[in-house]
């Protein structure tokens, strides 16, 4: 089969209006007291986006949101009841065999690799499995391991790897396929901190860099909206409640946040400010010694941020920091949510 | 690509079973000594069983040896299937395979080749001991008798996909491929003719494909006799096998459209 060819400023991924229901269960009494029932939330309402090659987006919002739903629906695994998603230009419903040719999914967790196996079986495996000419595979395995820095572990046995390890290995059994798509749910959730961050760099480099994929992944983590995504979409109870870039979410619903380091964060300058409401107080932390951290929220960017600090230096308030920081994506997603007003 | 699939699918099942070395050996021996109380079992009842078992062979220890091969077909025909996508399913595998471009027929054969495979070693084996203890057997007819396996299997691989459907759809197989092996086990002609059951449930063993099947496979190996001589029980067979395959393929082909509808098709 020939892969349909897209152009660059075309979505990979489209959905338009998608809608979908699951049927409820219902107990025998709660049928005979109300045989009609009562009309059961969708998990998907009036969903619309578009990923375009290279970008990288992800979705936010609480548990029961949509999210999964949305990725399962794009990787075939749930049918939507109305509305359309097309991968590459192939319909989810229609040309399934077709879309499963151009996605790889991250959704299962690492149970679904076989334990007593080698890392290296378990992708000639899935290799086997993939449209691949079979002289391909040892070279795609061996390319697969080494862009996840597995190609040291490749002949041990997946049962005997750490949690990061194992989240590496699916990351390269969904790159064997070179797919135009990637669908990823919370994929660094069993990962350190420290190992997650450089996983976010690979799946950044790689994925999106590289490869120019088109990367939609579901997340609860600020470090993964901020550092990878170039736009969210927050979700919450099926629809779409914001979207938008990360910073420019924050910006618009939280205002530009900002930390100053003062001895004196009852300063009568910074009171006019807010009094005058150019400058939100958020939070006054003490930092266990003499100075005081005082996060401000701010409208209309760095530059308002950079006369505010300019007037309160001018009125004599002592201050040795002053920093953007980047706000709470649980604060992010409930003003979204609260703005959408579907809470 | 199906079938490159299927094979690379049954040896990850090979290399996993395998990998447990002592209880992979341990199966092969436990049925060496499974057969050697069934020899001199058969032995002793040989003088009893040989008028009940006219019909379908002469010796009785050849008579249960192929009872036993057949059921040994038969179990991961209507086992596997349901225990593949319910373990999948539970593991997520099912779902990241679902997710690849290879046809459904192929990951359910590759899912369960490895319990045909094991269950033809085992097979093998078991007439290869019955020979070295002195079962006659027809080999010129064994061509006939591979496509009355075939047959049976097929039935009963459809009974298998229904209950997999089930899985697939309700997350239970409502115990049919255990009850079906339990009657086939007793109904079904293994361990003695069908002829000698009450007639209560004489009628009940005609439905299992396991007993046209056993009565047809006697007759071919230990008798000698050719397929035209089988036709009524062959007949039966075919009819059986056909209803169960469409049953089974229906069955689990409205599961799947149903559990991507209802989201059921995903890990749990």
């Amino acid at each position: 089969m020939t892969a349909v060819s897209v152009p660059n400023d075309e979505p990979l991924i489209r959905v338009v209006d998608l809608w979908k229901q699951f049927p409820t269960a219902r107990s025998l009494v709660d049928v005979l007291r109300r045989p009609m029932g009562g009309p059961p939330s969708p998990a998907i309402a009036h969903v619309s986006l578009e990923v375009f090659a290279g970008e990288f987006v992800g979705l936010l919002g609480p548990n029961g949101a949509g999210k999964t739903t949305l990725l399962k629906i794009l990787a075939t695994l749930i049918t939507p009841d109305r509305g359309s998603a097309t991968v590459a230009g192939y319909d989810v419903v229609d040309e399934a065999p077709s879309v499963r040719k151009m996605i790889a999914s991250v959704l299962a967790n690492e149970r679904s690799l076989y334990w007593r196996l080698s890392a290296r079986e378990n992708l000639e495996l899935f290799a086997a499995l993939l449209p691949l000419p079979a002289p391909d595979t040892d070279t795609r395995v061996a390319d697969a391991l080494d862009v996840v820095g597995l190609a040291d572990a490749g002949r041990k046995m997946v049962g005997q790897f750490s949690a990061g390890m194992m989240q590496r290995l699916l990351v390269a059994r969904a790159l064997l396929g070179h797919p135009r798509v990637l669908l990823l749910d919370e994929p660094t959730r069993s990962l350190d901190p420290t190992a997650a961050h450089a996983f976010r760099s690979f799946l950044r480099e790689e994925l999106a860099g590289r490869r120019g994929c088109a990367v939609l992944v579901a997340t609860h983590r600020s470090e993964e909206a901020f550092e990878l995504c170039d736009r969210v979409v927050v979700m919450n109870r099926g629809r779409v409640a914001a979207t938008g870039s990360t910073p420019a979410l924050a910006a618009s619903l939280l205002g530009s946040r900002y930390s100053a380091w003062t001895l004196e964060p009852n300063h009568s300058a910074l009171e006019e400010l807010v009094a005058a409401g150019k400058a939100r107080r958020v939070a006054v932390r003490s930092d266990g010694g003499k100075w005081w951290r005082v996060d401000v929220e701010v409208d209309g960017g760095d530059d308002a941020a950079r006369a505010m600090l300019a007037t309160l230096i001018a009125a004599g308030m002592p201050i040795a920091r002053f920093e953007r920081v980047v706000a709470p994506l649980a604060e992010i997603i409930e003003r979204a949510i609260g703005r959408s007003g579907r809470r | 690509m199906s079938a490159r699939a299927a094979l690379a699918l049954t040896r990850a099942s090979w290399r996993t079973a395998k990998s447990y070395r002592v209880s992979f050996v341990l199966s092969f021996a436990s049925l060496l000594v499974t057969i050697v109380p069934v020899y001199f079992l058969a032995n002793a009842l040989q003088p009893f069983m040989a008028d009940v078992i006219a019909k379908e062979g002469r010796e009785y220890l050849g008579f249960v040896l192929l009872g036993t091969a057949l059921l040994t077909f038969v179990a991961p025909a209507l086992l596997s299937f349901a225990s593949a996508v319910s373990g999948g399913l539970s593991s997520g595998f099912f779902e990241a395979l679902l997710v690849t471009p290879t046809s459904l027929p192929a990951l359910l054969a590759g899912q369960t080749g490895y319990a045909f495979a094991w269950a033809t070693a085992r097979v093998v084996l078991l007439m290869f001991a019955g020979v070295l203890l002195g079962v006659d057997v027809h080999w010129l007819r064994l061509p006939e008798a591979l496509i009355i396996l075939v047959a049976v299997l097929v039935a009963n691989v459809g009974v298998g996909l229904v209950a997999a459907a089930l899985v697939v759809s309700f997350r239970t197989n409502a115990a049919i491929p255990q009850g079906m092996l339990v009657l086939s086990t007793l109904l079904g002609g293994v361990y003695f003719p069908t002829s000698v059951l009450p007639a209560a449930v004489a009628p009940l063993a005609e439905w299992l494909p396991l007993t046209p099947g056993l009565r047809a496979l006697r007759q071919t190996l230990l008798l000698g006799y050719p397929l035209s001589s089988v036709s009524s029980d062959l007949v039966q067979l075919i009819a059986l096998t056909a209803a169960y395959a469409v049953i089974g393929g229906v069955a689990l082909r409205w599961a799947f459209r149903y559990a991507r509808r209802a989201g059921s098709l995903s890990q749990y």
